[in-house]
């Protein structure tokens, strides 16, 4: 029985189609990061599941039940917002305890179960203060706690770090998947934030324009993705246009850039074919302009940028293409890399070469 | 010396705060004129005083009717801004809540009566209740003070409910509460501040109306500012005086306290 399902789901609000028949199934305790660009649907998505809006057409349900005519009250789920929305006229104890309150659990049986949550997330000393005296951090678990002590059948998080610093965001995020983890809750978490997606899901559904895009594993998502958009979407990636010059079995040969040829083992494509050839910077290899052969392509520096264990390198193809390799600090004195529009030789690594059709119109614009 | 110049304004700050302190004096002349005046001893309104006194505010008593027409005037303003209060809340929530089509307008009709000249609305309430066959009568005073006072509470009120993010509703709704708990638990509670200032603005604006009023009362029905106009133009004696201090003092300290416990002022200016 999936935690959570969403069959054909379509909303228009006003004349504007937000959400374009989406389908999603998540197992139970599974984690699943809604992750796009603003205005994608991501957030409309995670408010038509706590039902704050309905949609006008599909279904959704909860644990295997539908929720039908069911109203946020009613659907037993345990939302955490982006500004937390803690309520600023009751205590720390009284925010946790809302949510049984509600649901008449009075007394003791509500004194522990709220202290039973504030001690999950370590703040049961902090439960007598009043939110504004809390700081970001303290907030976030208050918001969480709250959501999760009406033991919840499902999780809908709104950017959850959204609004800490960094190194705060850090720490959060391994302590909100250790606790996701331990409870078993199933989870969906809307972010526009790729690091925060790919680290925390299990699974992380790529939105465009009120559809998903693909879904998969992070590790899947990044490596493979099944379209180029997605590919430029998450993590920096380089785009060379090719030609698929010969066949083999089941591979390659590409050319496209003077004498330079690479071989790949896997092409759908045939003979002739114009493609987009997709890399990010971490599989290219920078050599000395001495090494470049036919199997590498000749570029010249433009500038490196830090980044704090790795440099990233950014180099001009001899037409002008840009393209980003990834080095570090080592390499870059070697080769004396932060000389402008020094001539090296890159080696692409072939297996993590994605490909990918052009658009028809490139198509034409091509024949012509 | 060095520690000078630090505070030492510029021309340009030093005519602000000459404006700033000018504008003080020029609102509060008038207030602390009527206190001294108060404890004038003579007869007729001098001043400077010759000789200080307390013997008016005994003489409150002697303005005809004015403990009856100030238990009238507190009724009123009570009724009027309890009313205007409640129409508050639906009209703020309705204008903050919702997606309402022409809420500029509906807004700025809500609270027109502050921009148009008292008397105007008096003559028209007047022959509006005349037509009713009501005119007079304690119900068309109060339902004229309604309309008087009503702008005050919905711009307090749609202020605290612009501060309050909507999330926190949807929260609570999301932990299981109906709509209408979410507005016992959360919404009420979030408007407080706007409801108390709304609220005492209200009653103070009623309280003491006369342009409004003066249309509306004849014969025994009666306000608190009428019957001391009345005495004014009769008399020349410093009892209104003295009354005018009492009422400064009283609605001072009201304001003194809500302003410390709700900080109602800063929700009237928002």
């Amino acid at each position: 029985m999936p935690g959570l399902e969403l069959e054909g789901v379509n909303v228009w609000l006003g004349a504007q189609h937000v959400l374009k028949n989406i389908d999603l199934s998540v197992a139970e305790g599974e984690c699943v990061a809604l992750l796009g660009p603003s205005g994608c649907g991501k957030t409309t998505t995670l408010r038509t599941i706590a039902g704050f809006i309905v949609p006008q057409e599909g279904c959704v349900s909860i644990a295997g039940k539908s929720t039908k005519d069911l109203p946020p009250n009613k659907r037993n789920v345990g939302l955490v917002f982006q500004d937390y929305a803690l309520f600023p006229h009751m205590t720390v104890s009284e925010n946790v305890g809302y949510g049984l309150r509600m649901r008449k659990i009075d007394g003791k049986a509500r004194a522990q179960q709220v202290e039973q949550a504030l001690a999950m997330v370590q703040l049961l000393h902090m439960k007598d203060r009043m939110p504004s005296q809390l700081s970001g951090g303290q907030r976030q678990r208050i918001a969480l706690a709250r959501a999760l002590v009406i033991q919840p059948d499902i999780l809908l998080l709104d950017e959850p770090l959204g609004a800490l610093d960094r190194k705060l965001r850090d720490q959060m995020q391994v302590e909100l998947k250790q606790l996701q983890k331990k409870l078993g809750i199933t989870t969906i978490i809307v972010t526009h934030d790729q690091e925060e997606a790919l680290s925390l899901a299990d699974r992380v559904a790529v939105m465009f324009d009120g559809q998903i895009a693909e879904i998969g594993k992070p590790v899947n998502l990044y490596e493979t993705p099944s379209s180029l958009k997605v590919m430029e979407f998450l993590g920096s990636s380089n785009i060379l246009s090719m030609v698929v010059n010969s066949r083999e079995a089941r591979g390659a040969i590409l050319s496209g850039y003077q004498h330079y040829s690479i071989q790949v083992e896997h092409c759908a494509f045939s003979v002739g074919d114009r493609i987009t050839a997709a890399i990010r910077p971490e599989h290219i290899g920078i050599l000395p302009i001495s090494e470049l052969t036919s199997d590498t392509l000749e570029a010249s520096t433009v500038e490196c940028v830090y980044k704090g264990g790795l440099v990233e390198v950014h180099c001009r193809l001899s037409d002008g293409t840009p393209i980003k390799a990834q080095s570090d600090a080592n390499c870059v004195q070697r080769l004396n890399l932060m000389q402008q529009g020094l001539k090296i030789a890159l080696r692409l690594n072939s297996s993590r070469l994605q490909l990918f059709s052009n658009s028809p119109n490139e198509l034409t614009h091509d024949r012509t | 010396m060095q520690q000078s110049s630090e505070y030492q304004a510029t021309g340009y700050q030093t005519i602000v705060r000459a404006i700033g302190w000018l504008t003080i004096v020029f609102l509060f002349f008038p207030v602390l004129l009527t206190i001294i005046v108060s404890f004038n001893a003579s007869f007729f309104i001098e001043f400077p005083p010759k000789a200080l006194s307390i013997d008016w505010y005994g003489n409150i008593a002697k303005i005809h009717r004015i403990g009856h027409a100030t238990l009238i005037s507190a009724l009123v303003a009570l009724a009027s801004a309890t009313v205007a209060t409640l129409f508050g809340i639906c009209a703020s929530l309705a204008l903050v809540r919702t997606e309402l089509p022409a809420k500029a307008a509906i807004t700025a009709f809500f609270v027109s009566p502050i921009t148009i000249p008292m008397v105007a609305i008096g003559i028209a309430l007047i022959q509006f209740f005349i037509l009713l066959g009501t005119a007079f009568t304690w119900y068309s005073l109060l339902i004229g003070h309604i309309v008087l006072v009503l702008a005050y509470p919905i711009r307090t009120l749609v202020a605290s409910l612009t501060l309050s993010n909507m999330s926190l509703e949807e929260a609570a709704r999301s932990l299981g509460a109906t709509r209408l708990q979410v507005f016992m638990t959360i919404t009420l509670p979030q408007m407080k501040p706007g409801l108390i200032s709304g609220f005492i603005f209200a009653f103070l604006i009623s309280f003491d109306n006369y342009p409004i009023s003066i249309f509306l009362v004849r014969g025994g029905l009666t306000t608190m500012p009428i019957e001391l106009f009345n005495y004014i133009t009769q008399n020349l004696d410093p009892t209104p005086a003295a009354f005018s201090s009492l009422y400064i003092a009283i609605v001072s300290i009201i304001i003194f306290f809500a302003e410390k416990r709700w900080r109602i002022i800063s929700y009237a200016i928002h």
